[in-house]
């Protein structure tokens, strides 16, 4: 038995290793490209020679301070939560084994907001919203592990549906309750954006998305083994319950870094995981860190659409990407029947 | 001996010139602003406006701030709710100021910007009177703050003595759409406070706030406006970014059957003005504001 798994996967390994490298590199060219234009790119006109000579510490004093202070904190924060978005697709995918598998649909981002108005109102406020909106995409995984158990992918995948409508009615009665005539304050965490990004922000989330990208690409063998089933993975060697609790909570941290720094953006995780899948077919090792580049490119373009197209006004990032990734998810449906 | 003498004054006065000045703004936040202050970007109609009527032009404005006509040719920053930082950072200020009813939402991010911010408060007349004189001092314009202010004073004393004094004061109700609610507001709002000037009884007095980190805006039900049966209702349209018509505050209320038994119904005495400047534009205005409150609440003058 047991050698009959490693055989299978080692075969695996080998069809699948052939031709990733140069997609990778790929997928890293593309995100550059999308950091630069998101770099020269804004409603203050900033030519190419300024950004470059901003690299070398010699952009004129009001460049060289609007890169510093508001774009290129701006850039870094959308890269940083489309990568943590983009990672939470593999790995709800390969903790609960569901085709749904975005913090979105499954209810984690909703909760996510919902914990952090709720825990902040509460008095909280102190722990910083990435830490309350993680509790709360802890909650919701919690939920979803007591409402529905491990054969049926298909249950969970209505529950966490259910749950997300109901984070979202939770979030609109907080609005309606709030009564006040500036009550965008719960608006803004319904349709994810960075207007207004800075450092402050950045090193708020920074080591949160670090630690939680730094694990999560380490889970890629969890993952593979998870996938084989509980007996088969328990055979080789894995506690698998320790290992989908840990892939479940990383999947509830790095939702609650990127909703707390930017409210909620829609399918990230999904577009990225299932791109990947595409690209890279059903290895961990690979998905995870492709699924972390193709989530920061989807954000990080999304957002520099949005800032520019009618600037100075904004389109908010998560009108973008919730879009986007509706009708890829539409596309994917159509061909899956 | 002169010479040093000298020499030490034009040395202080130069200090006092360039003395920081300390404020506690509207926000409860405390700001030093380095005066005078040459390039500011006024985030609000407010700032906009009376910076311009002292003669200190803000090198910057929200797209919204279309008054007085010179202000058009002032580069604008964006919304006035959601300013462009980069915009702004491009204008290389010194100051920026807001308002509190328009500021307040985006205080923290342009709080974080490295330029100070001053989010004046805005919930009276007087408030109004007082930025002038802030603003005078922070741009070292004094005097001519002064004397516009006075000027200002002496209008709006005007307009107001033409409310009749020995009559019943009609019952007013005044409604603004925000968020998809309706909200009235009491004598803390600057509305409100005109609304008190030009002789109207606000049947909004007294009621508790909505949130009362916003005090005086409220919330009255359809029963509360049906008890309180209103002479006069005014609704205050607010002006969209688009240009299209935004809902009456009116809208859901016109469906209900009690409608058309309220006395302002009945007498047609129901208007629709827009927020601007009347909610939104809290400054010289004022005066045009009450010249066009005072007849819908006395129509026989």
């Amino acid at each position: 038995m047991k050698s009959d798994a490693k055989q299978t996967m080692q075969l695996a390994r080998d069809v699948t290793k052939s031709s990733s490298l140069p997609w990778f590199f790929g997928l890293i060219a593309l995100l550059l490209l999308v950091l630069g234009i998101a770099l020269a790119n804004g409603s203050y006109p900033i030519s190419l020679q300024t950004l470059l000579a901003w690299v070398v510490g010699q952009a004129d004093a009001t460049s060289a301070q609007i890169l510093w202070e508001v774009r290129a904190p701006r850039v870094i924060l959308a890269l940083l939560v489309g990568s943590s978005l983009g990672l939470t697709g593999p790995l709800l995918q390969a903790g609960f084994r569901t085709s749904l598998a975005d913090s979105y649909l499954l209810g984690l981002a909703g909760f996510a907001a919902l914990g952090a108005v709720l825990l902040q109102q509460i008095g909280m406020a102190g722990f910083g919203t990435p830490v309350l909106a993680s509790m709360g995409a802890g909650f919701a995984v919690w939920l979803l592990t007591q409402l529905s158990n491990e054969r049926s992918s298909e249950r969970r995948a209505l529950i966490g549906v259910a749950l997300a409508a109901m984070s979202l009615s939770g979030l609109s009665l907080l609005l309606a309750l709030s009564q006040s005539p500036t009550s965008s304050n719960v608006l803004g965490w319904v349709v994810g954006g960075f207007y207004g990004a800075g450092t402050n922000q950045l090193w708020q989330m920074l080591p949160f998305a670090a630690i939680g990208t730094a694990i999560a690409l380490m889970l890629g063998r969890i993952a593979n083994l998870l996938q084989l089933g509980d007996d088969v993975a328990e055979n080789l060697g894995l506690n698998a319950r320790a290992s989908r609790n840990l892939v479940l909570m990383l999947a509830a941290l790095l939702t609650g870094v990127a909703v707390g720094t930017s409210g909620l953006m829609g399918f990230v995780g999904l577009l990225s995981v299932s791109v990947a899948r595409g690209i890279f077919g059903t290895d961990y090792k690979k998905l995870l860190p492709a699924s972390a580049l193709i989530g920061g490119i989807a954000v990080s373009l999304s957002d520099v659409i949005g800032r520019t197209l009618i600037a100075p006004n904004e389109i908010p990032a998560g009108a973008f990407t919730t879009v986007l990734g509706g009708i890829y998810l539409m596309i994917l449906s159509r061909r899956a029947s | 001996m002169k010479k040093p003498f000298l020499l030490s004054a034009a040395l202080l006065a130069g200090i006092a010139l360039a003395a920081p000045i300390q404020i506690r703004d509207g926000l409860g936040r405390s700001v030093t602003v380095n005066a005078p202050a040459n390039r500011i970007v006024a985030l609000s109609l407010t700032a906009t406006e009376i910076l311009v009527d002292i003669g200190a032009n803000p090198i910057g404005r929200p797209s919204s701030a279309t008054h007085p006509a010179t202000a058009l040719r002032i580069p604008d920053v964006g919304s006035a709710y959601r300013p462009d930082t980069e915009k702004i950072l491009g204008l290389r200020p010194d100051l920026l100021i807001g308002s509190v009813g328009t500021t307040a939402a985006s205080a923290r991010q342009l709080g974080a910007l490295p330029i100070p911010l001053i989010v004046t408060p805005d919930s009276s007349l007087k408030d109004v009177y007082d930025t002038y004189t802030l603003f005078g001092k922070l741009t070292n314009r004094e005097a001519y703050a002064k004397a516009r202010l006075e000027f200002l004073q002496s209008r709006v004393k005007r307009v107001i003595a033409k409310v009749p004094s020995n009559v019943v004061k009609p019952k007013v109700l005044a409604l603004l759409a925000a968020g998809g609610q309706s909200f009235s507001t009491t004598d803390e709002t600057y509305i409100g406070d005109l609304l008190e000037k030009a002789g109207a009884n606000n049947v909004a007095k007294g009621t508790p706030s909505a949130d009362p980190r916003q005090p005086g805006f409220v919330v009255l039900s359809l029963e509360q406006i049906v008890a309180a049966n209103p002479d006069v209702m005014i609704g205050f349209r607010a002006v969209t970014a688009t240009g299209a018509p935004a809902p009456s505050p009116f809208e859901r209320l016109e469906q209900s059957s009690a409608w058309k038994n309220l006395n302002a119904v009945k007498n047609n005495r129901v208007h629709i003005l827009s927020s601007d400047p009347f909610v939104t534009a809290p400054g010289p205005r004022a005066v045009e504001t009450l010249e066009t409150l005072i007849p819908l609440f006395y129509p026989k003058q």
